[in-house]
């Protein structure tokens, strides 16, 4: 009975959410809740003079709001951990108060993590490669855009060019800064050790 | 709290800050749906108007720090309602008439109409986030939450724990930065400062990760996972001036019918 | 030492029987074939380096090993008549308590009194219970009348303390406390050790503490448990049998030898004048400063102690120094050898490694690779890993180092730099006393070489090493002098907690050179 044993003890696999999942997925909609902040009342206001000629093209950095539909369910591997992390970014940044979309915000985020979401539920939860990061980031832009062509860019005042215009670039946008930024973001903390206590860990 | 806002410090016998969470999240979704299925410019300041009221008169919050705080709401009101007006379906019809011209671009009576509404639902989008949350206490939201809306304890109390770290991530996120430029890798051009932003938001979220776990493990040290019925420290009780804000928001809402139907 | 609290018949307060445990995804062991028992009342004393399975042990006591992380375990542990692997952790909760290392995270709920009943709650203790035990645990810990402050607004001393009111409030029959003082300031360690002290003499409750200051602890324990560097236990005693055939391992922590001092005419590298600077407000009110009209001189080849209170403003001066935090009043000028007074906020980035380089209080915060080797970086990288006993972790991720490697690392690539200016925050936290050795002997080699180091620390154990103290209270100045007149009489009050040793208890334990 002695400990030498080399061979290392698995983690258990159960769609039970540990007080450490319910945690670390917080966080990380909290982290992101604080860059978002940021990027609401740096980044977007400063990008929006530049993109004042084609409003929708600013959507090219929009992706950046769904890194945490894309990793927080890479690293817990529960369901419902996309929809969970994005609000809780939400929240946060509605909360500080910080951009122009306020409470609405909730609504995005839930819009965002619920595309996110049905990916992993396709993947019954069992699939999380990078293809299926990827696919996640652009379902979760889908989701964002559907919530904001009902809200802010309404086909009764704006022409389906502004309207496709707007969901292409988003998409694009979440396929690369979510879909593939999440995944470089997960395999640099798999590295760092700081995984080790979860499923997406190794 | 670093960078961060510093939180506005509400009068907490206002009525506003007096009702539960819930009641103030139903309100406000209420007037979120109306906000946006409102189609015309009379509709939303009628919600404006009406939120700048409770917003003086109910709310509690200080009106010196707003102008800082609301810039980003309107100039998103601004930005959008100038998309919406110059990049108007309607402003290709050459049969109405033109208000305003600037060069390929030109500014019709629907697009401005357009323009117009859609600013005024951003900023009554901004205010009614702001009558909503100012007053909430995180502790008291996740309590009506729980307890009225039977959220689960686990989900809404580990959330206001993760919440807590939101100051230390901002602090880090600044110190990144700080430890770049001590190493003489400070970007110098904005595309160096976004190329940058991956390695840093790394370093930031291991921070924050390792302090999430000590936490969740602090919590569960103190019971938090035990699977009893966790028993309430702060009860929350809706009373009569609940039911006054929510029929404040539903009578707001009948009035911007009322105004739609006989325009 | 004679054994007290027996009670005749009783169970044992805690059993172990060949106990380890292995954390999931290690192929190492972090504790293996423990076997002690601790009596109910007694309070143990556990010993060992740095990464040891001291804090996993803490763990396993309270049952979050293994219920809440998932792993391997091997024998038994026992607290009370209840078998750790086998009792839900809810139920184990009510008989343990476990303050954690870092007071700050273990922090759940944003207003004190809530914090304190938030374990209450999870208990499911009847409200009116609740309202009476809160204010009655905050005002045993010296924290009445708080019930309402935020908890990010409290001191670090004032937070290990509610740390405390969280884990006595349910009253525990175990109390399990993991390095209790490590961010404290010497009057807050003073007060967690006498607090410490009280409730061992009471001897109501069996207390488990690990603590690296054991000269202060060694005349409260019963029992001694001395770890490997493995996680295998080495001896288990009276302190007085342990310290008989292991008396090495329980000497008392070195204080750091004398320096000579640096040639008088030594050349100013480093000028503050009348410098403030403040923090944003927390609450309603003016910001309070967090540093306030500082003035004084480093000249090159001269280590300077930065000390004072938690909260004094030393983390926030270096900042300052560092060109980092922006100042509302004053100058900070570095002299380069010409005699050129430059700003450090102004020097461009590239220009900065040479001049000056801050050690984080946090390692992490400072790495920008993500490889050991590159963190040092340059072409002769590997040799100043292999100075710093680092040559074989080169590829490994700087996060996954250990606290004492990551500190080193830190060290390593500011000291291949060879700035004229070193700045450290608390460059000993977390280590053990090879550690605290090693870090000395680095920063011995820098001054040797003519640099000017600024150092804030909370260890007075550091100071006999240092040239000059500059002791800071509410952001001002209060003392600024050779390090033997701060510790001959330090401008405190009370000042002696602030001694050498003056940790009470006093005790003449190993005060080995
Ligand atoms: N959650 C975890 N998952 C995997 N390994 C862990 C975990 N926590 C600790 N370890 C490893 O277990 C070993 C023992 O760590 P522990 O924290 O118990 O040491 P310690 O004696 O408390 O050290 P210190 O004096 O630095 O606090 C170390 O090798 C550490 O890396
Ligand atoms: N991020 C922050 N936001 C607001 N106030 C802060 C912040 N960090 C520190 N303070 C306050 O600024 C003052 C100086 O803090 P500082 O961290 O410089 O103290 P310190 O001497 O380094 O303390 P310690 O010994 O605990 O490290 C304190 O009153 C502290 O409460
Ligand atoms: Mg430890
Ligand atoms: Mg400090």
């Amino acid at each position: 009975m002695t400990a030498s044993s080399a061979a290392a003890p698995a983690l258990p696999s159960s769609s039970r959410w540990r007080t450490l999942d319910i945690v670390i997925t917080a966080v990380i909609g909290v982290v992101f809740g604080v860059v978002f902040w940021f990027w609401d009342v740096s980044v977007w206001p400063a990008t929006t003079p530049i993109f004042a000629a084609a409003p929708p093209l600013q959507y090219v950095v929009s992706g950046v709001w769904l890194l945490p539909a894309v990793l927080a369910p890479l690293i817990v591997r529960k369901p419902g951990a996309a929809i969970f992390a994005e609000v809780m970014a939400a929240v946060l940044s509605a909360l500080l108060g910080g951009g122009p979309w306020g409470l609405d915000v909730i609504l995005s985020g839930f819009a965002q993590g619920a595309g996110a979401e049905l990916i992993f539920a396709f993947g019954l939860y069992r699939s999380f490669g990078l293809r299926t990061a990827v696919l996640a980031g652009a379902a979760a832009a889908l989701g964002e855009a559907l919530h904001d062509l009902v809200i802010y860019y309404p086909s009764d005042k704006f022409g389906l060019d502004v309207q496709g215009t707007i969901a292409v670039v988003d998409v694009v946008s979440g396929v690369v800064l979510a879909g593939f930024l999440g995944w470089w973001l997960l395999t640099a903390l798999r590295r760092t050790g700081v995984l080790d206590t979860f499923p997406g860990g190794a | 709290m670093s960078f961060l806002p510093a939180p506005l410090l509400v009068r907490s016998n206002a009525p506003l800050a007096r009702v539960t969470g819930v009641t103030r999240l139903a309100a406000g979704v209420l007037w979120l749906v109306a906000a946006a299925a409102i189609p015309d410019a009379r509709g939303e300041l009628v919600l404006l108007v009406t939120a700048v009221v409770v917003l003086v008169a109910w709310s509690g919050i200080p009106l010196r720090p707003l102008p800082r705080r609301m810039w980003p709401v309107a100039l998103g009101a601004l930005g959008l309602g100038l998309t919406a007006a110059l990049g108007n379906a309607a402003d290709r019809d050459l049969a109405l008439p033109t208000l305003l011209a600037l060069g390929p671009l030109r500014l019709t009576p629907p697009g401005l109409e357009a323009g117009l509404a859609l600013a005024l639902r951003v900023l009554v989008i901004g205010l009614t986030s702001l009558l909503v949350f100012a007053p909430a206490d995180l502790t008291r939201l996740a309590d009506a939450l729980v307890q009225q809306l039977h959220l689960p304890d686990r989900l809404a109390y580990g959330s206001v724990a993760a919440m807590g770290l939101a100051p230390r991530t901002a602090a880090d996120w600044q110190a990144t930065g700080a430890a770049r430029r001590l190493r003489g890798l400070a970007p110098r051009t904005p595309a160096g400062r976004l190329a940058a932003v991956p390695g840093r938001l790394l370093v930031v979220l291991v921070m924050a990760l390792r302090r999430g776990e000590r936490l969740a493990l602090a919590m569960d040290a103190r019971g938090f996972d035990s699977g009893l019925p966790r028993s309430r420290y702060r009860p929350v009780h809706a009373g009569p001036l609940d039911a006054v804000v929510l029929a404040v928001a539903v009578a707001t809402v009948v009035l911007v019918v009322l105004v739609q139907q006989a325009g | 030492m004679t054994d007290r609290g027996e009670a005749v018949g009783a169970p044992p307060a805690v059993r172990a029987v060949r106990f380890g445990w292995t954390y999931a995804g290690r192929s190492r062991p972090a504790l293996h074939d423990l076997s002690f028992t601790l009596e109910p009342g007694q309070l143990l004393l556990v010993v060992g380096p740095s990464g040891c399975g001291k804090s996993t042990l803490a763990r396993a006591l309270a049952g979050i090993v293994p219920h809440a992380l998932p792993g391997a375990w091997t024998g038994a542990l026992m607290v009370g008549e209840r078998d750790v692997a086998g009792t839900p952790p809810g139920v184990l909760g009510q008989e343990v308590g476990l303050v954690f290392q870092d007071p700050e995270t273990q922090l759940v709920m944003p207003h004190v009194a809530d914090e304190v009943a938030f374990g209450l709650e999870n208990r499911g203790w009847p409200r009116d219970r609740m309202l009476a035990a809160v204010p009655a645990t905050l005002a045993e810990v010296g924290l009445a009348g708080f019930e309402a402050r935020p908890t990010g607004a409290l001191s670090g001393g004032e937070q290990q303390r509610l740390a405390l009111a969280d884990i006595l409030a349910p009253l525990p029959r175990l109390l399990v406390l993991d390095e209790p003082t490590a961010n404290l300031d010497p009057p807050g360690t003073t007060a967690v050790l006498q607090r410490l002290a009280r409730l061992a003499a009471r001897r109501d409750r069996t207390i488990v503490v690990i603590e690296h200051r054991l000269e202060a602890l060694l005349p409260l324990a019963d029992r001694v448990l001395l770890l490997d560097g493995e996680g295998g236990q080495v001896a288990f005693g009276s302190p007085g049998e342990v310290a008989a055939r292991h008396g090495d391992a329980l000497a008392g922590g070195r204080t750091w030898p004398a320096v000579a001092p640096p040639a008088p005419d030594a050349p100013v590298v480093l000028q503050v004048d009348a410098v403030s600077a403040a923090y944003p407000p927390v609450a309603a009110g003016p910001a309070p400063a967090a540093v306030d009209a500082v003035s004084f001189v480093v000249r090159a080849g001269e280590r300077v102690a930065l000390v004072g209170p938690n909260g004094s403003g030393k983390s926030a001066l270096l900042q300052v120094v560092a060109g980092l935090r922006r100042r509302t009043a004053g100058t900070v000028r570095l002299v380069d050898p010409d005699g050129l007074r430059e700003d450090p906020a102004r020097l461009p980035s590239t220009a900065l490694p040479r001049r000056l380089a801050l050690v984080f209080q946090d390692p992490e915060v400072g790495f920008v690779a993500r490889r050991v080797l590159d963190e040092v970086g340059g072409p002769d990288g590997l040799q100043t890993l292999e100075r710093f006993g680092l040559a074989g972790l080169a590829e490994e991720d700087p996060f996954r180092l250990s606290t004492g490697e990551q500190r080193r690392l830190s060290l390593a690539a500011t000291a291949r730099q060879r700035p004229t200016l070193l700045l450290l925050d608390e460059p000993t936290f977390g280590l053990d006393e090879r550690g605290r050795d090693a870090v000395a002997a680095l920063l011995d080699e820098g001054r040797g070489a003519g640099q000017a180091q600024l150092m804030a620390t909370h260890d007075p154990r550091l100071l006999p090493g240092c040239d000059r103290v500059v002791a800071l209270r509410d952001g001002r100045v209060i003392f600024d002098g050779p390090a033997a007149g701060f510790l001959a009489s330090p401008p405190y009050d009370p000042p002696e907690p602030w001694r050498l040793g003056g940790v009470p208890p006093r005790v003449a334990v190993g005060s080995a050179a």
